[in-house]
């Protein structure tokens, strides 16, 4: 019986590297570009944060796209004069890197070959999809054309309750609060996971804000929001109130409550220390 | 050591060694699968450490265990500010709790005498681990806050994940160390169950809540 048992680890370690490899899994250069760059790029819809990437393959050779699509950031530390020059065109805002497998890379670039220029651009939205794949490409259409964010006080007090979660999204996602911090009188301390949004419309403009939270390219807010995507109403209030902390950020004073949660937390552990011989009296202790 | 191994491999050994592990020392040393409790040889220190530790321990596993079985509800009431924050807050009484419970363990194991002699180096591993454990867990609840929701929203799907065997380990790659190491400490954690003390947890007492009444006398007040 005992038989049963002998397993030999190597044999199973050698199972699982091979069908859990992330290689195993490799994606179409569509979902992947839709997944991982069209929150900041488009294929011949303009620029967002990052540049119109049609005809980005007959720009630079596929080798240097390679490495770019890698690492960005090295490429820049090491002084490529192209990689250099795109860092300073874009607000020197780093691209992150995507964390995709080599073959994905060239998934990705030979989708991007079909964008060659203007001219021959092909509708992304209504490009087949290999099967399996509608559901991750539904609702990723960039916002290409500048939107228009009606400043009113209806719209910023909703953005702050869809940011608190005081009101919840239409298709219950998690608020931005959870993973977010902005300073904001009305706003409790915002999640520390994820960027502090502080004046964060000085750094990104309006369409490109409304393309990270459509389409997020960071993998845990991708994640977090799978099948649970912010509608465009939603996320056009999220931008009014974001703006509008950003316009007060100077006239908030929220009271620090990063230290009164350890303060308040070791009352608490002070407190169960005296209930524990309390409640379990009768526990021999010696 | 690439993230594939530790997050979409180690996971599965764990489990492998955890089980096979098991089910050798139960058929092997079935009379040795429990705490090896050292109550008699030493108390006081025992109950101000394992008091505070498993109560705590047992309320902060029971609420990741509800994390991961219903996320919803529980970013449902995480909606609610003071909600959060008093859940946030409970949780972090209790990580608080469990850190001094296993500082008292291990102190006690270090520098009680009796308890040193009948300790192996399973036992100190396993207190180690436990710190790094509760360590991770509090500077997590603290520099990065809100766990309890971000653990229901991008946690709970990796560990789906991998419990339908097919990894996902993209947002866990970017998520940082802290968490990688709270990840990390609680799968080795796991797998090194069936080598010590901890196995007393796949035996709790439980028939101990309704069995026969017993009075027992202590010849010695104290």
């Amino acid at each position: 019986m005992r038989n049963c048992f002998q397993i030999n680890p190597l044999k199973i370690a050698v199972i699982f590297i091979t069908a859990f490899s992330t290689n195993a899994f490799p994606q179409n250069g569509e979902v992947l570009f839709k997944t991982k760059c069209a929150s900041c790029h488009t294929l011949g819809d303009g620029e967002l944060i990052g540049p119109d990437l049609s005809g980005v393959t007959q720009r630079h050779p596929e080798p240097w796209l390679m490495e770019f699509i890698r690492s960005s950031s090295t490429m820049i530390k090491k002084g490529d004069a192209a990689a250099v020059a795109i860092f300073e065109k874009y607000s020197k805002k780093e691209m992150p890197d995507p964390k995709i497998a080599d073959n994905e890379i060239t998934e990705v670039i030979t989708y991007m070959k079909k964008f060659s220029g203007a001219g021959d651009v092909v509708n992304v939205s209504n490009s087949t999809s290999q099967s399996g794949t509608s559901a991750i490409t539904e609702n990723m259409k960039p916002v290409t054309s500048e939107p228009t964010i009606t400043m009113n006080s209806q719209t910023i007090n909703t953005g702050l309750m869809y940011f608190t979660g005081e009101k919840r999204f239409t298709l219950k996602g998690p608020s931005c609060v959870t993973c977010h911090h902005v300073r904001h009188d009305s706003v409790i301390l915002g999640g520390a996971l994820a960027k502090n949004l502080d004046r964060i419309t000085e750094r990104y403009n309006e369409k490109a804000l409304l393309n990270l939270i459509a389409n997020p390219p960071f993998p845990a807010m991708s994640v977090a929001y799978q099948d649970k995507k912010i509608t465009e109403e939603e996320a056009v209030s999220l931008v009014a109130f974001l703006k509008k902390s950003t316009e007060n950020y100077a006239f908030q004073r929220p009271a620090d409550k990063q230290f009164r949660f350890l303060y308040t937390g070791l009352a608490g552990m002070l407190l169960f220390f005296l209930l524990i011989p309390l409640v379990w009296s009768n526990k021999k202790k010696s | 050591m690439s993230d594939t191994f530790l997050f979409a491999i180690f996971p599965y050994l764990a489990i492998a060694i955890f089980l096979v592990g098991s089910i050798y020392r139960y058929n092997s040393n079935p009379y040795k699968f429990s705490s090896l409790s050292a109550e008699f040889l030493e108390g006081r220190q025992l109950y101000w450490g394992t008091m505070p530790f498993h109560i705590g321990i047992s309320f902060l596993f029971l609420g990741h265990l509800i994390a991961f079985l219903f996320p919803n509800t529980l970013i449902a009431w995480n909606s609610q500010p003071v909600r959060l924050i008093i859940l946030e807050l409970s949780a972090f009484v209790f990580g608080l709790s469990c850190l001094i419970g296993v500082f008292m363990l291990f102190k006690r194991r270090l520098m009680t005498k009796r308890i040193r002699v009948v300790s192996n180096y399973m036992d100190y591993i396993v207190l180690g681990l436990l710190l790094i454990q509760i360590i991770s867990g509090l500077w997590v609840a603290f520099f990065d806050r809100w766990g309890s929701s971000w653990f229901a929203a991008v946690l709970t799907p990796y560990l789906r994940s991998l419990f339908v065997f097919k990894p996902t380990i993209d947002a866990v790659q970017t998520l940082p160390l802290s968490i990688k190491l709270h990840i990390i400490s609680a799968i080795s954690i796991i797998a090194i169950i069936p080598f010590t003390r901890l196995v007393h947890f796949l035996v709790p007492p439980i028939n101990y809540i309704w069995r026969d009444y017993q009075q027992v006398i202590w010849n010695k007040k104290g």
